[in-house]
């Protein structure tokens, strides 16, 4: 393969220059779009929340962890053979390499999805419980404690003779299965819980039902940080690429 | 390919309020364990060196890798933002909910202009 010479490396590298700076203005472009279609639909959902349901309030003291972070590796530019020919007298230095973001998700979109769905599950659970218990007995939790304890048993009875009555007629089921099956109800909400924490939605600050706009308002940000990502990217080939230029500019001078 | 951190950086945001709202919706903010969060939400009562120290302060932490800052209010610290000439963590300006983007603004984009001067063509 022929050497370039530096005028045509420096030709070269305008013109990859262009590339990215064209690559660059059309991400900008489209990053405004998606933003102000973020912002709009921002300010329809307070328009139907209400001016001080959509606040900065609900954000500022709150704890929150990031769902979304930045992978960052570096990586030598394509032409580091070719440049390293050209530029011997820096050999030892590696001026080319500029670092890559990557975005990274907490969770998969599809679990991100989820998540709002998630949310409410736990409490049904315990609507759930709360009703059945309430069906059958309304102290149905000193069952548990007659079991456990039972000289404690007769001043129960004292107290309450319904619960006595009650619980003649349903001690066949209320066995050592019935704790156990409230203890795994325990156990996965326990769990539920913590994968809900893991997996926290920032929709939730302002509120469990909120309208649709902040929804989509939601998805158009999320899609704005993956093309700020992209754009920090090109912002650094870009530097990247002013740096090349410079050096062979420079041995362009010496040449001459 | 070497990666830095396993966990990732963060993404700091500092802009106005509808800004920093829809960045932390996208799942970005994080409130640390001193409480410091890494957004700043400016208004028109904060100062420009709150705004400068802010700044700075997100330049120092190590567990940053970008800054979204809003290009009106990166107006305002031009100085320091031009000053900083690192790769990590790398500084985005991004458009606002009442002005719009402007590249012959940008940073980094006046650089590469800079870059291409009458001369280098003759």
């Amino acid at each position: 393969m022929r050497m370039l010479s530096p005028k045509e490396q420096l030709d070269e590298k305008v013109l990859q220059i262009f590339d990215v700076l064209e690559e660059l203005y059309n991400a900008q472009e489209i990053l405004e779009q998606v933003m102000k279609n973020g912002f709009f639909n921002m300010s329809r959902a307070r328009y139907s929340m209400g001016v001080k349901r959509v606040t900065a309030d609900q954000i500022l003291e709150a704890e929150m962890q990031a769902n979304k972070t930045v992978l960052i590796s570096d990586k030598n530019s394509q032409n580091t053979e070719e440049n390293s020919q050209s530029v011997q007298n820096h050999a030892n230095e590696d001026p080319y390499a500029f670092p890559v973001f990557t975005l990274q998700r907490a969770s998969d979109s599809t679990e991100s999805a989820s998540v709002t769905e998630m949310i409410p599950k736990p409490k049904h659970d315990v609507n759930e419980r709360e009703t059945s218990l309430r069906k059958r007995n309304l102290k149905d939790f000193h069952k548990l404690t007659l079991k456990d304890d039972p000289s404690d048993e007769s001043q129960i009875l004292d107290d309450d003779e319904e619960v006595v009555v009650e619980e003649k007629n349903n001690e066949t089921c209320s066995t050592k299965t019935d704790k156990e099956q409230i203890e795994n109800r325990d156990d996965s909400a326990k769990s539920e819980k913590q994968r809900t924490k893991k997996l926290f939605n920032p929709l939730n600050f302002f509120g469990i039902l909120v309208p649709r706009e902040l929804r989509t308002s939601q998805h158009q940000f999320e899609e704005a940080v993956g093309l700020a990502v992209q754009i920090s990217n090109l912002k650094q080939r870009l530097q990247s690429l002013q740096f090349q230029y410079r050096r062979l500019r420079g041995v362009e001078a010496q040449d001459i | 390919m070497a990666i830095a951190a396993a966990r990732g950086k963060l993404i700091a945001v500092i802009g106005d309020e509808d800004t920093c709202i829809g960045f932390v919706l996208g799942g970005v903010g994080e409130m640390n364990k001193n409480r410091n969060p890494n957004f700043m939400v400016v208004d028109k009562n904060t100062s420009i060196g709150e705004i400068e120290e802010t700044f700075r302060g997100y330049l120092k932490r190590d567990d940053i890798g970008i800054i979204l800052i809003n290009q009106n209010v990166a107006e305002m610290i031009r100085h320091v933002i031009d000053s900083h000439d690192l790769p990590i963590p790398a500084v985005l300006e991004i458009p606002s909910k009442d002005s719009p983007y402007d590249p012959s603004k940008d940073s980094i984009l006046r650089r590469a202009k800079g870059m291409f001067s009458a001369e280098d063509f003759r």
